[in-house]
């Protein structure tokens, strides 16, 4: 059996200047073996390390591209023709140059030959948008900022509490009170003045989303709900931005990279929040302070690696954490193609309502129970009313903070103990800030209590609006 | 520093094709003679850029179209020389893209063209440790 295999010009100078040779080999890797048993020095342009065709290298089968068939053991019939075909393809750069100050700063980088001047350059060029400058964020931007990535965006519309300095290390006790993307710009333009920080100080919303992620590279999801991870998720793939997901709960992180180089969304994975309340946030679950100092750094490594172009990247894998007994694991993770914003017949397209899409009750839908403030409570106290204070929080809670007079019955056993209620009777509802004492307001309202009202603000706003001596926390 | 001649005809075609393809990138083959001491190309071909995006910063030559190139230059006795591609809005200087994608062998021709005029071009050679291009001179010839 013969064949004719025809050399690409440039490799000519090693095969003597033949440009069209007789071969004899079944498969295109018999025939590519013939080759280099012929001329050795063909070999390290052609193939890589581990025996694969070079990517910038196609081999053509009459006229076929192998990668299309079976690759090297593509068969080669008698008189087939077959070609080396260079990949010719280039472009120019559009990278900043260092200034003359940084070369110092990043001298650990440039040792990295997987780095070096070029990745500095790449991270100077690079824009990453983090949503979210709290637990998440705080570590995600230090590194991120100390590594040398040109532009940061954050996005946060909050102001700093004493209860975010035990994990949100951006922040200290001199930022109390004010606003959270300001004291993170100041912070983070100390730490490294050559980039360039620009504050977002708004709630990422459906009406906003497209307009500021569109200036940016990658986004790092630093946010502690289900609304707004969706929001970020669907603006991502809209845009056709990588999202470098994090999130975090009690002693458990989980971490990956959604939406990059056709691998799967969050959507692929859920394409459907838990129902309101399955889930609760940090603030009534709990973290581990130094839960998000893990999960976040590992944001900011792959937001780094993606782009510099190095390594394995995160995506179509889903990292878990668990701190308390230090285990990584891994779930392997395929763009559903069946998803309903990246999937092959997407039948989401714009942004869509996610407070509404994750059932939390919009402004439009009005909850059922009634509200009343520390005040009008401390008057009906005052006045001698007889008033009942039902108080969900855990016990611990209790001991930390409390007020005279309550009935305590953890969130969790209100069902199982609705006998002690009475529902003819007007019930306060109390927690931390009111959200949990909300949603007991609402089964309550459901299982025939009438007048039922959520004390707005909970123990928080008791102590710092009625008695400073019970403490906040 | 090694050389590269080239008819004038060739530089014009191939400057004007940089030209009008601004804002993005050109591409195309230069065929001719490399008897090892000497390059002498004497035709432009352009080729088209199949990049789907991002035109103004990446080119992408077909493979056919490669194929359909070197078997004109083969019919003709000659082969491929040289890669011409433009930089729009950016120097003559081969990118980390550009050196990471070359070929050993092949004279790499850069045109800058700056608000949509040819500037200035340059040829580059691959290193054979493929770490760094060495500039070639490039020498206009007569008809």
């Amino acid at each position: 059996m013969s064949s004719q295999l025809k050399i690409p010009s440039p490799l000519r100078k090693f095969t003597n200047g033949e440009s069209v040779i007789d071969v004899q080999g079944g498969t295109v890797r018999e025939v590519l073996e013939e080759l280099f048993a012929r001329y050795p020095g063909l070999q390290i342009h052609l193939l890589d390390e581990s025996g694969d065709l070079r990517n910038f290298v196609n081999v053509y089968v009459n006229k076929e591209d192998i990668r299309h068939s079976a690759g090297l053991d593509t068969q080669v019939k008698e008189g087939s023709d077959i070609r080396i075909v260079p990949a010719i393809a280039g472009g120019a750069d559009n990278l900043p140059e260092l200034e003359t100050g940084e070369f110092n700063r990043y001298s650990r980088h440039f040792s990295l030959p997987e780095i070096g001047v070029q990745g500095q350059r790449k991270l100077k060029a690079g824009k990453v948008l983090i949503v979210g400058t709290g637990g998440l964020g705080s570590p995600a931007s230090l590194y991120l900022t100390a590594a040398g990535v040109g532009t940061i965006g954050l996005v946060d519309f909050d102001t700093v509490d004493e209860s975010n300095l035990q994990r949100q290390i951006l922040f200290g006790v001199d930022r109390l009170g004010k606003s959270k993307v300001q004291s993170a710009r100041e912070r983070l333009k100390a730490l490294n003045p050559y980039v360039n920080v620009i504050s977002h100080e708004v709630a990422l919303s459906s009406e906003n989303a497209l307009d500021i992620i569109k200036d940016y590279d990658i986004v790092v999801d630093g946010t502690d709900n289900f609304p707004t991870r969706y929001l970020i998720n669907d603006a991502c793939v809209f845009l056709g931005k990588p999202n470098v997901y994090g999130s975090i709960f009690r002693f458990e992180g989980q971490i990956s990279v959604f939406n990059y180089d056709g691998g799967p969304c969050y959507r692929c994975l859920y394409p459907e929040p838990p129902p309101p309340g399955l889930v609760p946030s940090c603030a009534e679950g709990g973290v581990l302070g130094v839960l998000p100092g893990i999960v976040g750094s590992i944001q900011a490594n792959e937001a780094i690696k993606l782009l510099a172009e190095i390594g394995r990247p995160l995506k179509g894998r889903f990292l878990l954490f668990d701190a308390l007994s230090m285990e990584f694991s891994e779930l392997k993770l395929k763009r559903n193609e069946a998803c309903a914003v990246c999937g092959n017949d997407p039948t989401i397209t714009d942004l869509i309502d996610y407070q509404e899409f994750c059932g939390i009750p919009s402004e439009k839908t009005k909850p059922k129970y009634g509200e009343i403030s520390v005040h009008e409570l401390k008057e009906k106290i005052d006045a001698g009313e007889t008033v009942t204070i039902l108080d969900v929080r855990n016990p611990f809670e209790l001991e930390v903070a409390t007020i005279p007079n309550v009935l305590h019955i953890p969130m969790n056993e209100v069902p199982a103990n609705l006998d002690k209620l009475n529902p003819d009777e007007e019930i306060f509802v109390l927690c931390r800030t009111g959200i949990r004492s909300g949603k007991i307001c609402e089964y309550l309202i459901n299982h025939n209590f009438k007048r039922v009202k959520n004390i707005r603000g909970g123990i928080r706003a008791w102590s710092l609006e009625i008695d400073p001596s019970v403490p906040i926390y | 520093m090694a050389a590269i001649h080239l008819k004038s005809s060739v530089v014009s075609d191939f400057l004007r094709h940089a030209e009008k393809e601004y804002p993005n990138e050109c591409c195309g083959f230069i065929i001719g003679t490399d008897d090892t001491k000497t390059k002498k190309g004497v035709e432009y071909l352009p080729a088209a850029n199949t990049k789907d995006t991002n035109r103004e910063r990446r080119f992408l030559i077909d493979p056919l179209a490669y194929q359909e190139a070197e078997d004109t230059a083969d019919e003709r006795g000659l082969s491929i020389i040289s890669i011409v591609h433009s930089h729009p809005d950016h120097p003559d200087k081969p990118s980390e893209f550009d050196r990471n994608h070359a070929w050993p062998g092949f004279s790499y021709i850069i045109v800058s063209v700056e608000n949509g005029n040819a500037k200035n071009y340059r040829s580059w050679q691959l290193a054979p440790d493929r770490n760094n291009f060495n500039e070639e001179i490039i020498k206009i010839i007569q008809e």
